[in-house]
């Protein structure tokens, strides 16, 4: 195999790589992070997928989004999450 | 009044607003606690179509805290569920309601108890009964011509065991001249000595005609205590329990068009109440909201309200040269914070006691060790000592616990005003005014006769024909 062509694959292979290494760090640096979780009675049915649920950006400063099923509550740090949202805001 | 409409957000939601807590031995039965919760304010008896009644969205509770730490051991939840039976009709009934499965009945509301042991929120639950049904509100004659015999039906159907559960329309069994006391602090049979003087005159009952719906429960007292057991030492710290109650609702609604309203999350506290006028009288406006939101093992953050309460500073002020020793303390006011915050020890009065610990928090105190001293409530009139609770000499009465006719305006306006500042401050003189301070003359004092027996509090005024003069 000319060098030239190995060398186009490796970098091929690297830059594959890479990307996948960059996404991965991506990744872990925008992971939600359950900050608190709340349940304060019974509810019935509480992993209904068709159960209502809301979500609210408390701060987006802090990443924090509070997201509320049943009487259950999460508070989590997602900044990707909010970043997301926050394009609707744009529209 | 004693907490109606008594902070800015919670007067915008009155199925959620507590309006009055009363809990005491039973006079029928000494072996049972009686415990009434009151919602709704200055309810209107002809508020049709829509008539009154508890909100499905709301969960309502009553806390016994029975070791002092100022934290519930044990609640009883309600939560109330609304039928139609025809949602094409406008009318809260289509003809007269003779039974509480009469057809003609529309909008109904049943509810369920549940038991809870441990922390309220995620102790130990015990459904007790569901599908209890409510009476209807009392509309008139037409209507409504047999009210009695629903509430009987009402009351029978919750009975479960040795315990007693009613949830329905009363009459506003609490009294106070309203309109006089929030016009800057006026007595009418003492306004003579007002700032701005006018002649004295008989106060008034503001509330009368007026209806609530209550939360009634009777449960043995070893559904109570500590121990489980009986408790005849009225100076043993164990026999004395703290009664709280409150009203929440879930964290999140969101309102969509078309009427459908989404609610969601945890249930959070808007409305709370141990004894009568702290949140109304004592807490600041800029307070109020949140002490409603607050649980009571954290009052002592609220603790400089109770030692230098505004109504101290007001009344020396309002009514020159009547408290000249009141306008001269400067210590705090260790006597509100006993005997509403801590309870009040044994040894200041012999074989009572309200004490429960060191924890401050606001709650009703009952000591289970001392017999009712009054079986037929209604037989209560102006001059007796029982009206007066305590200071009437009466040991059964507020502060410890709380009866419908225990005059409480007149009790805290008097303890306010130094009446009783010397027990804790013995070189203290009350002044001559603070012990005859009244906000009005209560002859009756309830304008319709308390009943004797549980409930307690008088069926409700009728829609058709009611008076509030």
């Amino acid at each position: 195999m000319p060098e030239e062509k190995r060398s186009k694959l490796s970098r091929r292979g690297f830059l594959k790589s890479t990307a996948v290494g960059a996404a991965a760090v991506g990744a872990l640096a925008a992971a939600p992070t359950i900050l608190k979780m709340t349940e304060n009675a019974v509810a019935a049915n509480v992993s209904d997928p068709n159960l209502p649920l809301v979500a609210y950006v408390r701060d987006a400063s802090k990443g924090e989004v509070v997201v509320m099923w049943g009487t259950k509550e999460i508070v989590a740090r997602d900044s990707a999450l909010i970043s997301r949202l926050s394009l609707y805001t744009k529209v | 009044m004693s907490s109606h409409r008594e902070a800015p957000e919670i007067s915008k939601d009155p199925v959620a607003d507590n309006t009055d807590l009363y809990a005491f031995v039973d006079p029928n039965d000494a072996t049972k606690v009686t415990i009434l919760s009151n919602f709704i304010p200055l309810e209107e008896p002809a508020g049709g179509p829509n008539f009154f009644q508890f909100g499905d969205d709301v969960l309502y509770e009553i806390m016994i805290d029975n070791n002092g730490d100022g934290v519930e051991d044990v609640t009883y939840q309600l939560r109330f569920m609304t039928t139609r039976q025809n949602p094409d009709t406008f009318l809260y009934n289509v003809g007269p309601i003779g039974s509480l499965t009469d057809a003609a009945w529309n909008i109904r509301q049943k509810y369920s108890v549940t038991r809870v042991v441990g922390p309220r929120r995620t102790g130990s639950s015990t459904l007790l009964a569901s599908d209890l049904p409510s009476p209807p509100v009392r509309i008139g004659p037409r209507s409504t011509p047999s009210y009695e015999a629903l509430v009987s039906a009402a009351l029978a159907a919750g009975t479960i065991g040795d315990r007693k559960f009613f949830a329905g329309q009363r009459d506003e069994g609490f009294y106070v001249d309203l309109g006089s006391i929030f016009d800057l602090g006026t007595l009418r049979p003492f306004q003579n000595f007002h700032l701005i003087d006018t002649p004295a005159a008989p106060g008034e009952d503001d509330t009368k005609g007026y209806n609530v719906h209550t939360i009634a429960m009777q449960v043995p007292k070893t559904d109570l205590s500590a121990s489980g057991a009986e408790l005849d030492d009225p100076e043993d710290p164990t026999s004395v329990i703290g009664i709280w109650t409150s009203a929440s609702r879930r964290k999140a609604m969101v309102r969509e068009t078309g009427g459908r309203i989404v609610q969601s999350g945890p249930w959070v506290q808007v409305s709370r109440l141990g004894n009568p006028l702290i949140n109304e009288v004592l807490a600041p406006v800029g307070k109020k909201d949140y002490w409603n939101s607050q649980h009571p093992k954290a009052d002592s953050q609220f603790v400089q309200y109770y030692e230098t309460p505004e109504l101290q500073v007001l009344l020396p002020i309002l009514y020159p040269g009547v408290f000249p020793n009141l306008a001269g303390i400067t210590s705090p006011r260790a006597d509100l914070v006993a005997i509403l915050l801590t309870g009040v020890p044994a040894g200041l009065i012999g074989g009572w006691s309200t004490f429960t610990g060191a924890v401050q928090s606001d709650q009703l105190r009952l000591n289970l060790a001392i017999d009712p001293t009054v079986t037929d409530f209604d037989s209560v009139v102006a001059d007796s000592a029982a009206r007066l609770g305590i200071l009437g000499g009466d040991l059964a009465g507020f502060p410890n616990g709380r009866r419908p006719f225990d005059d409480t305006v007149d009790i805290e306006l008097r303890v306010v005003a130094g009446a009783v500042f010397n027990l804790v401050s013995p070189g203290y003189t009350p002044d001559a005014a603070a012990g005859a301070l009244a906000d009005r003359v209560p002859e009756p004092l309830n304008e319709v006769a308390y009943l004797e027996e549980f409930p307690y509090l008088s069926h409700p005024n009728e829609g058709y024909e009611h008076s509030h003069d």
